[in-house]
């Protein structure tokens, strides 16, 4: 998603509602980068994981868990950022791409 | 897939547990019923540990998603943690008493099994704090309670009297598994004893295992009637780890003494197994046999239509696919089938 698109689509959410803004996505999406999205809304929830494409890929590798939560560490305010971690369960048979989520 | 349905995987298929410091996460390795092999990614208490020690202690962290987590995770989020006390939480018995999961369905509970309080065992660096290593000595599951029976609308139900000899017993497993129906086999203690391979079979294929009970003429029924059924079902579950809440009757309602025993038997919580549209014994004209059922199912029927087994194996099993057809097809009146017996 282009980045100035959200950003305009979360300044008239706040303005037209009153009310407070959050954007969730993946801890490594490009828009955290976009300090007017940023200062736009009052909550970001870096979902710390991702949906592996093949049961081989671990979901949070701890080198890239590293430098993402830096990198929003430096990017978000610490108090409007927020860490998801979890992701429960996956499961996929060993020989394929196919997952059960 | 939740952390309480990930373990009860896990315990169920026996899953190799490993904690992969690496690539920080735990990975289970399973064998499916049809042979392939899977891996599970858990990101368990201990992934959840390793990941918010790398975290400012005062970062606000959410848990996603909710209510699928291992529910040490909570006692992990204290802002003060120590190493140690991280070390102490882990070790916990892991209970997920508060968690029932359900299989199958239908209006009655079949079987129910208690939640396996876990148990875990982490070596951490004292150090650092990282984790280094993970087992899971007690794999712990939840409750569990499958569900079954007839569905609240009327519908015709295969049951068949006794079990299939050995010889016969692969062609017609594999006959109901085509036609996509889910029978119930009703035996008696002798069946039980005798044969306990092919009844674990039967179940394994997905099947019911009905008790059929003689009763005595007795306008009061007792204590002779709870022993013979409990010990039936003692067998029963020696063989299967199961108890059956199918109950047939060995007499069809004569009189008082015979109602009597119906009332006894639901009194108890089972299901009657009432009498139904009987397959001639021997072999027969399939056709002929699918006439007379769509005959006496015309109206508001809700029975089984029921095949006698034993020495009679080869004779069913040679006519069932052509009954189990012609039962189904188009232009059939017979009432749609329910994936359970009542």
């Amino acid at each position: 998603m282009d980045p100035a698109i959200l950003t305009r689509a979360m300044l008239r959410l706040r303005d037209r509602l009153g009310t407070e803004t959050c954007v969730i996505g993946p801890i490594d999406a490009p828009f955290w980068d976009d300090g007017r999205l940023i200062e736009s809304i009052d909550l970001a929830v870096a979902r710390a994981f991702v949906d592996p494409a093949t049961p081989t890929d671990a979901p949070a590798l701890p080198g890239w868990l590293d430098t993402h939560l830096d990198r929003v560490a430096t990017l978000i305010p610490g108090d409007k950022l927020v860490i998801a971690l979890g992701r429960s369960a996956m499961s996929g048979r060993a020989d394929g791409p196919s997952l059960t989520l | 897939m939740s952390f309480a349905e990930a373990m009860d995987m896990m315990a169920e298929a026996a899953a190799g547990i490993t904690y992969l410091p690496d690539l920080g996460t735990v990975r289970a390795r399973l064998v499916d019923g049809s042979y392939q092999v899977h891996d599970v990614w858990l990101q368990d208490a201990t992934v959840f540990r390793d990941q918010i020690r790398r975290l400012d202690p005062v970062q606000a962290v959410a848990i996603w998603p909710l209510g699928y987590e291992d529910p040490a995770v909570w006692d992990l989020l204290d802002p003060n943690m120590s190493p140690g006390l991280a070390m102490e939480v882990l070790q916990r018995p892991v209970s997920l008493d508060d968690v029932v999961l359900q299989s199958g369905s239908g209006p009655f509970v079949t079987g129910a099994e208690r939640a396996v309080i876990g148990q875990r065992d982490v070596v951490m660096d004292p150090e650092s704090g990282a984790i280094m290593s993970e087992t899971y000595r007690v794999v712990p599951r939840p409750n569990r309670i499958s569900l079954g029976g007839a569905a609240a609308s009327r519908g015709l139900h295969v049951t068949f009297d006794g079990l299939p000899g050995a010889e016969t017993a692969d062609n017609l497993l594999a006959t109901l598994s085509h036609a996509g129906v889910r029978a119930a086999f009703l035996v008696d203690l002798r069946d039980l004893l005798a044969d306990d391979a092919t009844l674990r079979r039967i179940v394994a294929a997905g099947h019911d295992i009905g008790l059929r009970l003689a009763l005595d003429r007795q306008p009061r029924l007792g204590p002779g009637e709870d022993l013979r059924h409990n010990t039936a079902q003692m067998a029963l579950s020696h063989a299967t780890g199961m108890r059956s809440l199918l109950i047939q009757p060995d007499s069809v309602i004569a009189g008082r003494a015979d109602f009597e025993a119906r009332v006894w038997m639901v009194d108890r919580g089972f299901l009657v197994v009432a009498a139904g549209i009987m397959a001639p014994f021997g072999v027969f004209d399939p056709m002929i046999f699918v006439a007379r059922v769509r005959d006496e199912a015309s109206g508001d029927f809700s029975g089984n239509v029921e095949f006698a087994l034993g020495p009679n194996s080869q004779a069913v099993t040679a006519v069932l696919p052509a009954i189990l057809s012609g039962l189904r097809s188009r232009d059939s009146n017979s009432r749609r089938w329910a994936r359970r017996p009542a």
